[in-house]
Parts: C-alpha cells; sequence; structure tokens
C-alpha cells in the first residue's frame, strides 16, 4: 500500500548462541516472521511478556540490528540495504525510545549536551544560541523547567529522566518513534503522566509511534493498532477496540486476566495461564503456546496455526471461534 | 496482642547535606493471618519502612520509635546477635529484584539449603529433601534438577520463586514482600500473588505487601495503607478505603489506576 509509513514483511532473526564450550552453538529464533504496517499518525502497539521478541523487533526497526530475513519498507521504499549515507539520513526520522532512563541517558553530559547531541549530528547549520532557544522550547514542550539544561542525569527523577529522553527523540520531528517499554521503570502515577505527554506530543508534531509494552492495560489509551507477540511470534492482531473487547486468542486473554484490577474484596485464585514461556533452546511442536494454554488439544501439539481472520481481529489459533 | 505493633516510627538519613526524614512518626499494626498492603510512589517511604523492621539500613539511617514490636520481642533495644536467632524464622523477606539478590556465585539449592540449615539441625539429606519439597511447593517445575541451577540460568519468576521459598523455610509468622512483583511480567506476577495468597491461607502467615500499584494491593490485601512524603495519609479496610477514598492523594492515586484499567 502507498500511504503506508512503515511496513514490515515477513521479518525474522535468530541469534547463534553457544551455551558452552563443549556445546555445539545452537540457534534460537528471536523473531518468526513477523509483518505489520503503520499508518501516518497513528500508533501500533507491540505486546508480549519478556523473551517473546519485541525488543529484537524494536532494534531491527531502528537498524541497530539487521535482520535475518524479510523486508522493511519506509515510505515503500526498503530501507535494510542502503549504505552508510542512508542509514544516516533515516536516524533522524525513525528514533528510539529506551526502556531505561537511568542507563539511556550518558551520566557525564549536561541535560542540555544530550539534547544537542542529535542537533550536531543531523541539523549542522544550527548555531550554538539557535541550538540553546530549540532545546528550552523542547524542555518547556516536555513539560519541564528550563533550568534543568544545566543539570547532569543523577539530578533528575525516574519522570524528568524518561521526559529527557522523549525530547532527545522527538527534537529531529522525526516521522516515526519506536519507543521500547517507556513506561515500565516508572511508578503507576508518573506512567500516566508520561502517556498523557505522549499524546499531546502525538497530536502537535503529527508523528507515528510504536509503542512496546508488556502491559496491556497501558496500551489500551494510547494505541489505535495492536500487535500481541508470544515466543518471537506475532498471534494476533486488530484495532485496540477489537483486542480488548472481543479477542479471541488465549494469550491476548489471559494477558488481559493478569492485569491487576480493583477488587472490592479479596482476590480468588485466577492466575490465568501456569508456567512460563517454553525455553527457546527446545521450541515447542505445533502452536507455541500448546504448553501454557487451557484450551490446548492434539492438532495444537502437532500443527502450527497461521494468523487468519476472524470476526475484527487476525488470530493464529486453531481453536479461536470457540474460545 | 498484635503480631507487629509500630507507634511513632521516624527514620533519618544522615546525608553531608543535612539530615532528610524519609519516614515521618508512623503507626501501624499486623495481626496474624493477614495481609496488609502499604502503597504509595517512589520515594514515600514505604520500602524503608520495612528495611527498618528487618533493620536493614544503612549505617547513615538513624531510626526512632517509641514502640517497635514483634512476637513480644523489643526491635528497638535487641543486639543484632539476639535477633538472627529468630530472623529468617519467624520473620522473613522477598526483595524486589529476584535476580540481584541472590548469589550469583551458588547455586540455588545451596543457597536454599543454607537458609533451612541455620534454624534447624538436620541430616544433609533431610536438608535435600526438605529444599525439594520448598520448591515443589512454590510451584517450581522439576524441583530436584533446579537444585543444582545457578541463578543466571532461570528466569526472573523462577528466581522470585527461589527467594519466596528461601523467605518461607520455615513459615514465618510474618512475611514482608518489598514489591516483589514490580521486575515481573503481568502474566508472572499474577502466578506470584496466587502463590501469597495460597501461603497465607495454608500457613497462617502474614504479610505486609509494598508495592506502588494500586491494582496489586487492592486485589490481594486486606487492610491498606497509603503513603506519601513518609507519612500514612490514609488508611482503612479495601472495600472502604476504594469505595470511599477521603484524601486526595489516595483519590489521585486511584485515578491513575482506574485510567489504565479503562
Amino acid at each position: 500500500m502507498s500511504d503506508c509509513l512503515l511496513e514490515a514483511q515477513n521479518l525474522s532473526k535468530h541469534y547463534v548462541v553457544k551455551q558452552s564450550a563443549w556445546k555445539r552453538p545452537q540457534t534460537i529464533l528471536a523473531l518468526r516472521c513477523a509483518s505489520f504496517a503503520l499508518y501516518p499518525e497513528q500508533t501500533l502497539a507491540i505486546v508480549g511478556e519478556s523473551g517473546s521478541g519485541k525488543t529484537t523487533l524494536a532494534k531491527i526497526l531502528v537498524k541497530m540490528e539487521p535482520p535475518s530475513g524479510g523486508a522493511l519498507r519506509f515510505h515503500g521504499q526498503s530501507i535494510l540495504n542502503g549504505d552508510h549515507k542512508e542509514r544516516y539520513a533515516l536516524s533522524s526520522k525513525i528514533r528510539l525510545i529506551f526502556q531505561n532512563p537511568y542507563s539511556s541517558l550518558n551520566p557525564r553530559w549536561r541535560v542540555f549536551e544530550t539534547l544537542s547531541e542529535p542537533l550536531l549530528l543531523h541539523q549542522k547549520h544550527l548555531s550554538k544560541s539557535k541550538r540553546q532557544t530549540l532545546i528550552e522550547e523542547w524542555l518547556k514542550k516536555v513539560e519541564l523547567p528550563v533550568e534543568l539544561a544545566r543539570r547532569y542525569p543523577h539530578m533528575l527523577s525516574g519522570g524528568q529522566r524518561q521526559r529527557i529522553a522523549i525530547a532527545r527523540a522527538l527534537i529531529l520531528h522525526p516521522e516515526v518513534v519506536v519507543a521500547d517499554e517507556p513506561l515500565s521503570a516508572l511508578d503507576v502515577s508518573v506512567q500516566d503522566q508520561i502517556l498523557k505527554l505522549l499524546h499531546t506530543l502525538k497530536k502537535e508534531l503529527h508523528v507515528s509511534y510504536i509503542f512496546i509494552s508488556h502491559d496491556l492495560a497501558v496500551v489500551r489509551s494510547i494505541a489505535d493498532f495492536v500487535c500481541v507477540m508470544y515466543f518471537g511470534k506475532i498471534v494476533e492482531e486488530g484495532d485496540v477496540y477489537s483486542i480488548f473487547t472481543n479477542s479471541k486468542h488465549p494469550y491476548t486473554k489471559a494477558l488481559l486476566e493478569s492485569t491487576p484490577r480493583f477488587a472490592m474484596g479479596k482476590r480468588m485464585e485466577r492466575a490465568p495461564i501456569k508456567g512460563e514461556l517454553p525455553s527457546p533452546f527446545a521450541p515447542p511442536l505445533g502452536c507455541p503456546f500448546h504448553t501454557r494454554c487451557p484450551y490446548a488439544t492434539q492438532i495444537c501439539r502437532v500443527i502450527e496455526p497461521e494468523l487468519r481472520k476472524v470476526e475484527g481481529s487476525m488470530t493464529a489459533c486453531h481453536h479461536a471461534e470457540w474460545v | 496482642m498484635s503480631l507487629l505493633s509500630i507507634n511513632n516510627l521516624t527514620v533519618d538519613f544522615m546525608t553531608h547535606r543535612g539530615s532528610v526524614r524519609a519516614v515521618d512518626g508512623i503507626h501501624f499494626e499486623i495481626e496474624k493471618g493477614e495481609l496488609l498492603g502499604i502503597v504509595g510512589e517512589s520515594g514515600s517511604g514505604k520500602s524503608v519502612t520495612a528495611l527498618a523492621i528487618l533493620n536493614l539500613l544503612p549505617d547513615n539511617a538513624r531510626v526512632e520509635a517509641k514502640e517497635m514490636r514483634f512476637m513480644e520481642r523489643d526491635l528497638l533495644t535487641q543486639k543484632t546477635l539476639e535477633r538472627s536467632s529468630w530472623l529468617g524464622k519467624d520473620l522473613s523477606m522477598i526483595f524486589q529484584d529476584p535476580v540481584g539478590s541472590l548469589n550469583p556465585c551458588f547455586t540455588i539449592g545451596s543457597q536454599l539449603e543454607e537458609a533451612i540449615q541455620i534454624h534447624r539441625a538436620l541430616s544433609p539429606k533431610a536438608v535435600r529433601l526438605e529444599a525439594i519439597s520448598l520448591l515443589q511447593s512454590v510451584g517450581l517445575p522439576e524441583p530436584h534438577l533446579q537444585l543444582k541451577a545457578y541463578p543466571h540460568q532461570l528466569s526472573g519468576g523462577m528466581n522470585q520463586r527461589v527467594m519466596i521459598a528461601i523467605a518461607i523455610a520455615h513459615h514465618p509468622s510474618l512475611l514482608i514482600a518489598d514489591e516483589p512483583t514490580t521486575a515481573l511480567d503481568v502474566t508472572i506476577q499474577a502466578q506470584i500473588l496466587d502463590l501469597l495468597l495460597q501461603l497465607n491461607r495454608r500457613y497462617h502467615m502474614s504479610i505486609l505487601l509494598v508495592s506502588h500499584d494500586f491494582g496489586v494491593i487492592s486485589e490481594t490485601c486486606d487492610r491498606i495503607l497509603v503513603m506519601r512524603h513518609g507519612k500514612i495519609v490514609e488508611q482503612g479496610e479495601t472495600a472502604t478505603l476504594l469505595k470511599s477514598p477521603e484524601h486526595p492523594y489516595t483519590q489521585m492515586l486511584l485515578s491513575c489506576c482506574e485510567r489504565r484499567g479503562k
């Protein structure tokens, strides 16, 4: 499709891991055939547990890692094989916000230096005074006092640091921002503020987000479209409404039920799924979720389901109709 | 007589720029078998309160209280040696970061066996069996194999289960859980909270659960304390507190969580 901003087709990534000096190196599949499309001014959320391949996907999208297979297009043009110059140009269009604001800012740099770096790299014509005003403007946009520009990261709280990281990502007016769990290191009340900020900036700058999170509840207020990942694979995708009201995949349902809710009175035991992700060194045959799925039958243990349309969303489950 | 009673607890930290008050005159009690939750943002003093009970604060902290009693013992005057005779047996703790709080150089088996041996004279074989049954009770699959694993070989959720197994080795009367699920995924979080509730029911164990997430606390606890700037701003039974929060801060915290859950 031509109006599509960023399109991924069958992206996959494998790593070769050597577990010990006496063992043969093994290949693990971190990402298996992920396809999605991001449209202008939309937010695509990618949800899954740790180990489901979300961060690998983020790294591929910002070209920190090359994929092992598949295609990635930006404005309809493949961006996987570009030379250094193209990659450089692209790095101002697609930006990343990291998970941990405590380690993603250089501790020896003042906020001013952190925010100048992208400008020095991509807008070399700016004079120092212009840079200064631009940075001050951006500090105001992320609702921080201007004096903060002279501080070092250790003098800031987690929420303030994450705001700096957001300003650093957005200062070049990118078209796509990949946010890799931007809230998970923050308190619930601060998460709320950062979500609101991301929302305001999106409207103001007409930017598209790829929002990665392990918590479905967070995603609900910001996303337009949701992909649920499990074990390196997209198992369900659909618009926010259908995912939250009428999800078809048992894993999505389990994620929704796991989110703590206000309960008047004590909770009954209700962990929706038992166990943990299977080991990537011994991937299960058939549907990767069958080891934890309460609805698994014989077919799930043998044949891996493909994504198919079931009511409003795309689901990779053999039993999506009656689950 | 309540299990743990704290009266007018104050904790100050001495820094080179003067003293900072982290906990400012709080009172609370825990009854036998009760699930008490402390909720607040970071910096509100909830972890410091938990650490003060266990005397785990750094040297620059000054703990003062009118009364701090646990099972008839005065926590303020007891010496470290006296304390070690019951710490880990009657009172134990789970920390926030499961991977960071286990020793990376030892297998989980040896760490768990150490915790068992400290308070009980058992033969090595009996200790091993006890360790296996503990790992089984916290729901770790294949416990006899896992005993030989090092912390880095297990996932965060599995490490947290090992931490819980170490903490409940002697069926303590009170378990202090400081943000036990913050580092974990939501699906594993639900499993760990279930496990804590089971332990509470099976051994009639009191639990002090500290968290910043109102959702986690409200699902699990009988009674909630809301802390802010080192003070308890509101407390009450879970149902009453959720239905009619009085303090504006509690209302703010609740509205944050509600917006998320919508």
